[in-house]
């Protein structure tokens, strides 16, 4: 609990919640845009708007924004003396890493309701919707929650190997790339769940009307993106552990 | 000058700046070859009327308008952090580069790199489009003339991002507004014109010599003179700031 509120302390001086409320509040902004320019072709309503605001923000930008915070989230630790001051504490490598997934699951946390708060307003108060936003669009934006773990573990593990700030992010491009692709060309099955960036796409797109094929949100789809996002997530926090206690990134 | 640039070559050589810009490369390519996979644009191969070749190039103006930013944000951030992390400023200064040479030597080393990656690119994607079997003519003109938009816009925010690189030293900032371009990015082709001329990622959707219509994609004219305007404003911009930055300490 000590470390993951030491990690929050450090972010806190990092200007990372901008990252956390810009990002969801451009997508809110830019779907509010597109679903009032297009009001006759998207006529169902909150569910369409809902599609317009997730649309880019799942299949790139969240997981982007992701990769920058986890870039961020290590920079400090490759600069100064701060990597030396990290290695003599006496925490596993587990326990490390385990307060920075958490942190960084945190700010995602935040990055979600931001963008849930935002659209419910910008549709009341914007558009002028009736009703609420649908349930399955906020079990949506929850279940994003947990699949972005795979994405956090996936960068932040790239951002520890990786010194450079830009190089990981560069890598969660093409990672979003192999993701669209994933979602698009309708592969479903274990790859849909194994490749990080493509169960965030997924998770945010259930329920939507802008991707065919996207699913229902549902127990069965559900409980697999969990199993799937604990599972991996599990897998390459071991990774990072036992690289980081084997060997010195340098 | 030329010293200056030919040690840029090093550091660019072994930061991989390379391989991080394929990397990139292979992301846009992908992402603007998904819309020939679909069976429905597959049977308009051969039909003009489908306007297969018009909707390859929409498809890579949105991809390029979407990654664009990031590209130049990555190879900026990537080539100025070393002068951050290892004192490189200091140490160039000393040795009779002052850090807006050092600025102007990065801009000059890295963008005929990104205009092989632009050049690379296109070749690429009209490829693609070729061995996916289109038989409709290849409107060769204007492929060439976006590409040479692209890159004019490329390295004006080029030029922009190794100054906010180097001024700003957390790449927090840098990569934030390269992801908050990024979106501009891809909505500036739905923006009003006017409000597109006034962000600088608004430039990727002025430069499309093609535009959307109810009735599908129409040629429309690029707003050259605005390009110019910009072009020479960032131009006059960048010589300004880095000739401060070279009387400055670094």
């Amino acid at each position: 609990m000590g470390m993951i509120l030491a990690e929050l302390t450090k972010l806190r001086r990092s200007a990372l919640w901008i990252m956390a409320v810009v990002l969801p509040l451009l997508a809110v902004i830019t779907g509010t845009v597109n679903y009032g320019a297009n009001e006759e072709a998207l006529s169902s309503g909150w569910a369409s708007y809902w599609s317009q605001v997730v649309i880019f923000y799942g299949m790139l930008f969240m997981s982007m924004g992701i990769a920058v915070m986890a870039s961020a989230a290590w920079r400090m630790e490759h600069r100064g003396h701060n990597w030396n001051l990290l290695m003599a504490t006496p925490a596993r490598a587990f326990a490390i890493l385990g307060a920075k997934l958490v942190s960084l699951a945190l700010m995602v946390v935040v990055m979600q309701l931001v963008l849930l708060l935002m659209v419910v307003l910008s549709g009341k108060l914007v558009l002028g919707l009736d009703g609420w936003l649908p349930w399955h669009s906020t079990a949506a934006a929850l279940l994003g929650v947990v699949a972005a773990l795979p994405v956090v573990a996936l960068q932040s593990l790239l951002s520890m190997l990786v010194r450079s700030f830009a190089a990981p992010v560069a890598l969660g491009l093409l990672g979003c790339v192999a993701g669209a692709g994933v979602l698009y060309s309708g592969v479903g099955g274990v790859i849909a769940h194994v490749v990080p960036q493509a169960l965030v796409s997924r998770s945010l797109s259930l329920g939507s009307t802008a991707v065919s094929d996207a699913g229902a949100i549902d127990p069965s789809t559900t409980s697999a993106v969990v199993f799937a996002a604990v599972s991996v997530t599990l897998v390459l926090w071991t990774l990072a552990a036992t690289v980081l206690s084997r060997g010195d990134v340098r | 000058m030329l010293t200056a640039m030919s040690l840029e070559v090093r550091k660019a050589r072994r930061l991989r700046v390379v391989l991080v810009c394929a990397v990139m490369v292979a992301a846009v390519v992908a992402l603007s070859c998904m819309t020939l996979m679909s069976d429905s644009a597959r049977e308009g191969f051969g039909d003009p009327a489908a306007q297969p070749w018009e909707s390859l190039f929409m498809s890579h103006v949105m991809i390029a308008a979407m990654t664009s930013p990031l590209l130049v944000a990555v190879l900026a951030s990537r080539q100025v952090d070393i002068e951050h992390q290892g004192q490189g400023w200091m140490l160039s200064q000393v040795a009779g580069f002052p850090p807006g040479l050092l600025c102007r030597a990065k801009v000059a080393v890295l963008g005929p790199l990104l205009a092989v990656a632009v050049a690379v690119q296109t070749t690429l994607i009209v490829t693609a489009g070729l061995v996916a079997g289109i038989t409709v003519p290849l409107p060769l003109g204007t492929w060439i003339l976006y590409a040479v938009g692209l890159l004019l816009v490329d390295l004006a925010l080029l030029c922009l991002h190794v100054l906010l690189a180097a001024r700003v030293e957390n790449q927090l900032v840098g990569m934030g507004v390269g992801l908050l371009g990024a979106f501009c990015g891809v909505f500036s082709l739905l923006m009003p014109p006017a409000l597109a001329r006034v962000l600088p990622w608004g430039y990727y959707a002025i430069v499309s010599p093609m535009g959307m219509s109810d009735g599908g994609f129409v040629p429309i004219t690029p707003g050259y003179g605005w390009l110019a305007a910009f072009l020479v404003l960032v131009a006059v911009l960048f010589g300004t700031v880095s000739h401060r930055f070279d009387r400055t300490e670094a």
